[in-house]
């Protein structure tokens, strides 16, 4: 029963991805009462925009509040880069292209990630995260305006929606699973049937077909349609059109950059399979499934499909002049500079840290952590590990707490106490540290595999098996982190 | 040695430098080396009008690139003619810049709590 639902679902998320020029709430196909987002085609004759009802936003059922949102995804990186100044110019933008979407009510805003990769992403809460890399990359405002509006594209075509049907298909899974493992106790068997084996099998085969092709392959189709809404919100707000495949073409850059490592990998493999071919084709295996399961087209085909797309909905406009001196300004302002050349040098620091070069973090993280950026969480937390690797131990005990007491704290910070207070054998100490992470970054999961460890460690071994059965459930994402974390040697139970 | 001789030399010194400048110049010029739609317009100035359409399927050789505007268009020479084009319907063989790196600690990265759409994949070590 719960694999036949699996396989119908399966089956709605194939019929999405292929039924293009299919528009949100238009019949289709096979189901006709089902809509998807993500489904429009980019050989259309009007453009995307034509087909996005104006009018009041409606909120997406996977919102979980705004600074919930903010607090976990402060929690999925290494923080946010606090710099008033910068946040209210690049929201300034994101107003602008909202205004020109002519939906109103719009949630949101756009936040910097500290974060030295190419990388942005939206939430449902309406959220634009953009790594602190794109700032030094993107040269004009119109390029930032770009990336800003493929972001915001996502949340006005409601391309979150998508996950509900991933979410359903993995909760349904750990139910089942539950439930399987439920019967084999109830009839007191220590082996799972040969029919059970099969359906779980199947659930698991179903599962990873979703997560490595099916999604991703649907996720393909709404980054193409976001680049080209995100076009349109460029015009209509009188920003160069020419701004999206500029900063696609960082994108490119960074991507042939990183084509070394790729040759580097395939290098490794071919040495591999001269002395053990059973691990090569493991090693190539992987990476076939890791490049299937890449959610974005390739990035050369992005930047024809933009390019035709301008030229037939938007060739006959006057390409305006980039805004390239407005955003030179902003950079150039002294709050702005001094905050992005500090947090330069604690990527710096980090590099030098992970390179096992500690001596040299250390002077470049002590200038990090000074004047505007004296009691942010990143400086200090990179100052921490450079002052204890040097012999800096008060230093080191003094970032780290300035990092822990910033209003805007990091996670590894968290990670690191929870640790160490783990390894002394401090445990009701680290159990509670579990507890006031999750409270600092919206509730998250993320501490619930070390909470279920330690509840373990201390005996309370009821409480670990009940959370572990939660996060199954709840957060079928860190499930199996939950699972092993349950199997952690439990001390005796405390009465 | 004469001023005459030392006024050649000097002269011949800087004529080399200029014709090995130029040639480095020619190597290094930017060219259209692809049309990234199937019909390119060529027009007569920046924003101005439209003379020509050039099919993808017929460009065979590199454009020299000639010059640029402000708004995105650039001068290209098509055999013996010059026309401007839209920036972003060609690509060239201009380097594009990136000072973005990959993190090296990927490894601990937990499942995103939410669902999120981005611009590019995070990097993979």
């Amino acid at each position: 029963m719960n694999r036949a639902r699996a396989v119908a679902l399966a089956g709605l998320v194939l019929a999405g991805c292929t039924t293009p020029g299919q528009k949100p709430g238009e019949a289709g196909g096979s189901s006709p009462s089902f809509s998807l987002p993500g489904v429009f085609s980019s050989s259309r004759n009007k453009p995307i925009i034509a087909d996005l009802k104006s009018g009041r936003y409606e909120a997406s059922s996977l919102a979980v509040g705004q600074e919930k949102d903010l607090a976990r995804q402060r929690g999925e990186s290494l923080g946010f880069v606090p710099s008033p100044a910068l946040e209210s110019y690049l929201n300034s933008i994101r107003v602008k292209l909202v205004l020109a979407s002519g939906v109103t009510d719009v949630p949101g805003k756009v936040v910097i990630l500290a974060s030295r990769d190419l990388a942005a992403h939206s939430t449902p809460d309406g959220n634009l995260y953009l790594a602190a890399a794109w700032l030094d990359d993107l040269e004009t405002e119109d390029e930032l305006g770009a990336l800003i509006a493929h972001e915001q594209s996502h949340v006005l075509l409601k391309h979150h929606s998508a996950d509900i049907l991933a979410g359903v298909q993995k909760r349904s899974q750990a139910v089942h699973e539950l439930a399987v493992s439920a019967k084999t106790q109830l009839e007191k068997t220590p082996v799972v049937s040969k029919s059970d084996q099969r359906a779980l099998a199947n659930n698991q085969m179903l599962a990873e077909a979703g997560d490595k092709v099916i999604m991703p392959a649907w996720g393909r189709s709404q980054e193409r349609e976001a680049d080209l809404l995100g076009v349109d919100l460029l015009v209509r707000a009188g920003y160069s059109p020419i701004a999206m495949t500029a900063m696609l073409e960082r994108l490119q850059a960074w991507e042939k950059k990183t084509q070394v490592a790729e040759e580097v990998f395939w290098q490794r493999a071919n040495e591999a399979a001269r002395q053990n071919p059973a691990q090569a084709v493991g090693m190539a295996a992987k990476r076939m499934l890791d490049s299937l399961s890449t959610s974005h087209p390739d990035t050369g085909k992005r930047i024809e499909d933009i390019a035709s797309y301008i030229d037939r909905h938007h060739g006959d406009i006057k390409l305006p002049k980039p805004k390239k001196v407005e955003w030179e300004n902003v950079k150039k302002r002294p709050e702005i500079k001094e905050v992005m050349s500090h947090y330069d040098l604690a990527f710096t620091a980090r590099r030098f840290f992970e390179q096992g070069k500690a001596s040299e973090a250390y002077s470049p993280a002590r200038s990090s952590a000074t004047g505007r950026t004296a009691t942010h969480a990143y400086p200090n937390w990179i100052l921490s590990k450079a002052a204890m690797a040097t012999g800096r131990g008060n230093e080191a005990v003094a970032a780290l707490d300035r990092a822990i007491k910033s209003n805007q704290p990091i996670r590894k910070v968290y990670d690191e106490i929870i640790l160490v207070n783990e390894q002394r054998g401090n445990l009701d100490v680290a159990l509670g540290w579990t507890d006031k992470a999750a409270a600092a970054f919206g509730e998250a999961d993320y501490w619930v595999p070390d909470k279920i460890r330690l509840l373990r460690k201390v005996g309370r071994v009821a409480e670990a098996s009940a959370l572990t059965v939660k996060c199954s459930v709840e957060t079928p994402d860190s499930r199996k982190r939950c699972q092993e974390a349950n199997q952690t040697p439990a001390a005796a139970a405390k009465r | 040695m004469k001023a005459g001789t030392l006024t050649c030399m000097v002269s011949g010194l800087a004529t080399a430098a200029v014709l090995f400048s130029s040639a480095v110049l020619a190597q290094d010029a930017t060219k259209v080396v692809k049309l990234r739609t199937e019909k390119v317009a060529l027009y007569d100035k920046p924003n101005g009008k439209k003379t020509a359409e050039y099919e993808r399927d017929k460009f065979k050789g590199p454009w020299p690139v000639v010059d640029s505007s402000p708004e995105g268009f650039l001068q290209v020479e098509v055999g013996d003619a010059r026309y401007w084009v839209r920036q972003y319907a060609v690509e060239t063989n201009k380097v594009v810049r990136t000072t973005a790196e990959c993190s090296a600690v990927v490894a601990g990265k937990q499942p995103k709590a939410a669902a999120t759409r981005g611009i590019g994949e995070e990097c993979k070590k």
